[in-house]
């Protein structure tokens, strides 16, 4: 039984760490781009990146498959000149995982760069710091405390995708059947014991996640 | 060192729009610029420093052009090589104090002060009196210490000046006495010139050789104090400069 978790716990590890990478990357640096700099749409681009939060995640997972499908405009061209396919693929959940969890990571670097005195920025500036030094020495290191409880909060959501993840990258044990997807299989099949060991392991390393960002969120300074 | 400055700047927000047109040459070493709160000097100092970019003018120290809207010329903070030390000090929170006052000698992100710097910064918590609090955090200091590491900070890096945003108004009517003398003491160490923006009278009896008044965002008068006690008008000049700040109040 504990192999039969072990393979999509680890398969849920790996999906939604990588999908917390992407949406740290991505996420960070958009928020720091709207945080920073008023143009025209900026609170429309803010309710696009904040859509997925509310969107149920089968239609994210639709829009997923319309735009990566062999078919679709970025799949299309990924086969016709890569010969590669992210549907049903692991890569193909991480796509999911990081547009659901994407909000997470935006919403709060947004605010935690919002949330640094624009003096000190200043500051740095006169005392000769280049701009990647004023973002690295000052905005970085006011900001990550913010940054990361939104992080942990992201790989949280990501270990629990179902929808989107189901619609891309489909249910296939030992390749994509991540852990939420196997708990659904195992309830399916009466399979009560493996289904209460795999929610058991779910819920420990959700709630340790959860404790883990509460902390960061206390301010310090 | 000649301080020339010529601009103009309009700042706007939804309900209250800000004209600033402020023009005055100065010599000396102590430029105090005084008038009361919303005249403009803050945006001016913040326009020397190159925080805030002029919508037209100039701005010149020395013998180097800072900013000329004409000739296209607008020099980011990095490259003015002048001071500024805010109003509420603006220490970096997440730095203990010698770091705050080591950054401007720290380039690279995560590098590591070389010996010349480090013999620096010693140099300078020991002239600022803050080697106790070397390993302290901004947060845990007192209000002077604040100012010293504020002043140490901007210093090290040897502008050619500094600017005091209302230097010592965050701080208690004992104190600033004290720190008044104090920066006075560091102006004649450091040989820095400075402009210090003020709306107490009293610095600009104890701080000035240049004095420039500001009213709605014009540069009402200027005085060249110095130049006026070396040549032994000093009642008749300090009777002006009186009847100047004043006029600023019974209107203010």
């Amino acid at each position: 039984m504990i192999g039969q978790a072990l393979v999509p716990l680890l398969l849920t590890l790996k999906v939604a760490g990588c999908a917390t990478l992407l949406t740290l990357v991505v996420g960070v640096a958009l928020a720091f781009v709207l945080a920073r700099h008023a143009f025209w749409g900026r609170e429309v681009l803010d309710a696009l990146c904040t859509l997925p939060l509310v969107m149920p995640p089968t239609v994210l997972g639709y829009y997923l498959i319309v735009l990566i499908g062999r078919r679709g405009w970025i799949g299309g061209w990924l086969y016709d000149n890569l010969g590669v396919s992210l549907i049903f693929t692991w890569q193909g959940a991480v796509l999911a995982s990081a547009v659901v969890a994407f909000p997470l990571v935006f919403k709060s670097a947004r605010a935690a760069f919002e949330g640094v005195d624009r003096q000190l920025e200043g500051a740095a500036r006169t005392l000769g710091a280049s701009e990647p030094g004023v973002f690295f020495r000052i905005t970085l290191p006011l900001a990550w405390r913010g940054i990361l409880a939104g992080t942990m909060l992201a790989f949280a959501r990501g270990m629990g995708e179902f929808g989107a993840t189901l619609m891309v990258a489909g249910n296939i044990p030992g390749r994509t059947q991540t852990l939420s997807l196997a708990v659904y299989d195992a309830v399916e099949a009466g399979r009560d014991d493996l289904a209460n060991f795999l929610v058991l392991v779910t819920s420990i390393v959700c709630v340790a996640i959860l404790l883990g960002s509460g902390r960061l969120w206390r301010p310090r300074h | 060192m000649k301080v020339r400055v010529d601009i103009r700047k309009r700042l706007a927000t939804d309900d209250r729009e800000f004209r600033l047109e402020a023009a005055f040459d100065a010599e000396h070493d102590r430029i105090v610029v005084f008038g009361p709160s919303g005249s403009g000097k803050s945006v001016t100092l913040q326009c020397i420093a190159g925080l805030l970019t002029p919508d037209a003018g100039r701005i010149e120290i020395g013998e180097r052009v800072l900013f000329d809207s004409a000739a296209g010329v607008n020099l980011p903070p990095q490259a003015r090589n002048v001071g500024f030390v805010y109003q509420d000090y603006a220490l970096f929170p997440h730095l203990t104090v010698e770091r705050n006052i080591g950054f401007a000698l720290q380039h690279a992100v995560h590098g590591r002060l070389d010996a010349e710097g480090r013999r620096r910064v010693r140099t300078f918590l020991a002239v600022f009196e803050l080697e106790e609090m070397a390993r302290n955090l901004p947060r845990e200091l007192s209000g002077g210490q604040r100012q010293r590491v504020a002043l140490a900070r901007a210093l090290i890096g040897h502008p050619d000046l500094l600017l005091l945003d209302e230097p010592l108004a965050a701080l208690d009517p004992i104190l600033r006495e004290r720190v008044r003398r104090e920066l006075l003491g560091v102006q004649s160490r450091f040989q820095v010139p400075m402009i210090i923006i003020t709306h107490d009278p009293a610095d600009v009896e104890t701080l000035a050789e240049n004095l420039v008044v500001f009213d709605h965002g014009h540069v009402a008068q200027t005085f060249n104090l110095k130049e006026g006690l070396a040549a032994g008008s000093e009642g008749s000049q300090r009777e002006r400069v009186g009847r100047a700040l004043a006029e600023l109040y019974a209107a203010g």
